[in-house]
């Protein structure tokens, strides 16, 4: 509930799923006031801190100025932190961080792939794409198995891992259909029960339930 | 935290590449630790992500902690010797700079494999703007700190550290990707930049490591 000590809080990102999603869900899950504004682009791109987006700016109710940070990760984890989606013990903290950096590597290997111009670059980069999405796929398995395969990553509360984790298969199944129309036909094969059962679980958590669905139904999109 | 009932070996192929911040924390957090160059890439499979650089911590009871992913490495050692500060707000900036530098490196390693010269010129181009972005914010940082060898506060930080390994990584290996690396570089260090350099350089703590390499200072000032 918030009350007038908690700050409140504005994302400026893009109208897209993209690096705003995990962001929009932790502010939900946090409860606070939070609002989003798309700049015109590239037209606010001298505007921003950093000429990039997505951008953080926390606001006080004590008259302090506005704490404005960037990178979509270190946003994620500064509002991880504070509002307790990530533990306080740098090590189990540390375990749910290395996932997300890791999606971010697979990101990066499709953005890699789309850049391919010759057929022979197109069919090398894919295949490296796959390589290191099943290796994640693998390993977040593992994860949730290891975890009493209850549909969550660590412990049994709705954590930062989780979030990023669907957010991830958010763009990878329905985000990325923009760039290669039959992204969702590739990836989903290659989905395990254990993910999908992620998925469903975030997905249906109640603190979610206000915009979760917005971008899409993951869970349908992937049970298809 | 009794540094010495740990001890931490940091996988990671014999270059500075995405190994020299840990190497520079490991070095700063004063703790027992060893580097391992493992085959490549048959002992890719033995790493928990098939990649590296890969930390192991081992207690005194025998167990171990194994993180993958730079970044997060980078962090944990941050945290865990006392460089990254605990306070959530002051963390956040210096995770930000180092974030930032990181995605002018990744930038780097695509432009190198861009083959089209139209497409070489906009990487390039956004390559620039970026360093000049993040060299701005350096010196907004320094100027904004009384003490003008390090970034933050009077001594040796997360945030100095990770300036280092980036100028070190710009200004001495990105050119086998990027040709113009160390002319662009130097370009775009200020006098403060070298002098906060040189004062990362001389920090006891980091002897034990930079005492076996070139002078990054002395490199850019040429």
């Amino acid at each position: 509930m918030a009350t007038n000590n908690t700050p409140s809080y504005t994302l400026r990102y893009f109208d897209a799923i993209g690096l705003g999603e995990s962001i929009r869900l932790l502010l939900t899950a946090a409860n606070v006031e939070w609002t989003e504004e798309h700049p015109e682009w590239p037209q606010e791109k001298p505007n921003q801190p950093h000429g990039r987006l997505p951008v953080l700016i926390e606001k006080s109710t004590d008259g302090s100025p506005d704490f404005v940070i960037c990178e979509s990760g270190n946003i994620e984890r500064y509002l991880a932190r504070t509002y307790g989606f990530l533990p306080t013990d740098l090590k189990k903290a540390a375990l749910q961080e290395q996932v997300r950096d890791l999606m971010a590597d697979v990101a990066s290997a499709f953005v890699g792939f789309l850049q391919a111009i010759s057929e022979e670059d197109k069919k090398a980069r894919l295949s490296s794409f796959d390589e290191i999405l099943e290796k994640y796929i693998a390993v977040q398995t593992k994860n949730i198995k290891d975890n009493g395969n209850t549909g969550r990553l660590f412990g049994d509360n709705l954590s930062y891992a989780d979030i990023a984790t669907y957010s991830f298969f958010k763009n990878l199944a329905i985000g990325f259909v923009k760039f290669k129309a039959d992204i969702t036909e590739h990836v989903k094969p290659k989905l395990t029960p254990e993910i999908i059962k992620l998925i469903s679980t975030v997905e249906t958590d109640p603190k979610l339930a206000k915009i979760v669905l917005k971008s899409g139904n993951l869970s349908a999109v992937v049970s298809a | 935290m009794s540094a010495q009932s740990f001890s931490y070996i940091l996988r990671y192929f014999d270059l500075i590449g995405r190994g020299e911040t840990c190497r520079l924390l490991l070095a700063a957090g004063e703790v027992d630790w060893v580097e391992e160059h493992p085959e490549w890439p048959q002992d890719k499979e033995k790493q928990p992500f098939g990649r590296l650089p890969v930390l192991i911590e081992k207690s005194a009871d025998g167990s171990e902690l194994v993180l993958s992913e730079s970044s997060t490495i980078e962090r944990y050692l941050g945290r865990i010797f006392g460089l990254l500060p605990a306070d959530p707000r002051a963390s956040a900036i210096q995770e930000q700079m180092c974030d930032r530098q990181a995605d002018i490196i990744a930038a780097c390693l695509v432009y190198a494999q861009v083959t089209a010269e139209e497409d070489k010129k906009m990487y390039l181009a956004n390559i620039d703007d970026l360093f000049t972005r993040m060299a701005k914010s350096h010196m907004e940082i320094l100027s904004a700190n009384n003490c003008k060898s390090h970034l933050f506060g009077d001594k040796l930080s997360f945030a100095d550290i990770s300036l280092y390994a980036f100028y070190k990584m710009m200004g001495m290996y990105m050119g086998c990707y990027l040709k113009d690396a160390v002319k662009i570089t130097k370009e775009k260090v200020t006098p403060e930049i070298v002098h906060l350099l040189a004062s990362i350089e001389a920090e006891p703590l980091l002897a034990s490591h930079l005492s076996k390499c070139e002078s990054l200072a002395a490199r850019l000032s040429q």
